[in-house]
């Protein structure tokens, strides 16, 4: 079978189960289904753990490790949360075990993997001076989001980055919507004060 | 302390509430109110409205094949018997 008919398959699978569904067969050790949880949230966790760790190794271990654990702890798993919120966090949680020395160092490079990713940030514009304008926006908000502390930036991340609702932002990182906001304002405003006098903004 | 003031404080600290939607109808009266006679507050605003806009923009794509290679990693480790899938089936 070629590789993107399997593939087609594997979507096709993968939609037919809801994840109570494929949740209560790989509580019992399904593979198979805990193979197709894998294949639904693997992009995504991807997405929001390189936005802690960095992209690249680091991401792609801190993936790894989050499913091995939570396939280890699935039968625990007791359905309080969404599986894709107690996922999440496991990953937050694996994020923050690599240490904050590695999290900062590569926090910062996590948004500028290429010329490409900033080259899409200005793709509105084919006026020069409008794109370097726009990158030098995108350049302030790296910085301001990488010297963030922690919990703060994960806020940020979760919330405006990976478009994760309040509530679900929440849940993953396991504090009260009220805390959450708190956090999120907070960074908000640190992000808004570096790149204020960057932004166009008339009265 | 003046209500104007007041109501300066309480409105920076509740922006990002109005921007995601967050004030109920009475608080939303008063943001707005606010906003009217303070440019300042205006301003600041407008400003934290396109920082948030903005940062969507940076989300990091994800790398292709990845639940394909977490999978295998799976199928490597070798995990007891009564660790897989929490041992709650076995």
């Amino acid at each position: 079978m070629s590789v993107g008919i399997r593939l087609a398959v594997n979507l096709l699978r993968v939609k037919e189960h809801t994840d109570d569904t494929l949740l209560e067969r790989a509580r019992n050790g399904d593979r198979e289904a805990f193979d197709d949880l894998i294949r639904r949230y693997a992009d995504r966790l991807y997405s929001l753990v390189a936005s802690l760790v960095g992209p690249g190794h680091d991401a792609e271990e801190v993936v790894q490790e989050t499913f091995l654990r939570a396939w280890k702890s699935i039968g625990r798993f007791k359905g309080e949360s969404q599986f894709f919120t107690w996922l999440y966090r496991i990953g937050v949680n694996e994020s923050n075990r690599r240490g904050e020395q590695i999290t900062r160092r590569n926090s910062r490079s996590a948004f500028s993997l290429d010329d490409e990713s900033g080259r899409e940030f200005a793709a509105e514009s084919e006026d020069p001076d409008r794109i370097s304008h726009l990158l030098q926006v995108r350049e302030g908000l790296i910085e301001a989001v990488a010297e963030l502390p922690v919990d703060q930036r994960q806020a940020i991340v979760l919330r405006d980055i990976n478009g994760f609702s309040t509530v679900e932002s929440a849940a993953i990182m396991e504090v009260g919507d009220a805390a959450f906001k708190s956090k999120l304002h907070r960074a908000r405003l640190r992000v808004r004060a570096v790149v204020a006098p960057l932004l166009e903004v008339e009265p | 302390m003046p209500l104007f003031m007041l109501d300066h404080f309480w409105t920076k600290a509740h922006m990002s509430g109005a921007i995601d939607g967050q004030l109920g109808p009475g608080d939303r009266s008063r943001f707005r109110r606010h906003l009217d006679e303070c440019e300042s507050c205006h301003l600041m605003l407008k400003s934290l409205r396109q920082t948030v806009g903005s940062l969507g923009a940076l989300i990091v794509p994800s790398d292709p094949g990845v639940a394909d290679r977490v999978i295998e990693r799976l199928d490597e480790v070798s995990i007891p018997a009564d660790e897989a899938g929490g041992g709650s089936g076995t």
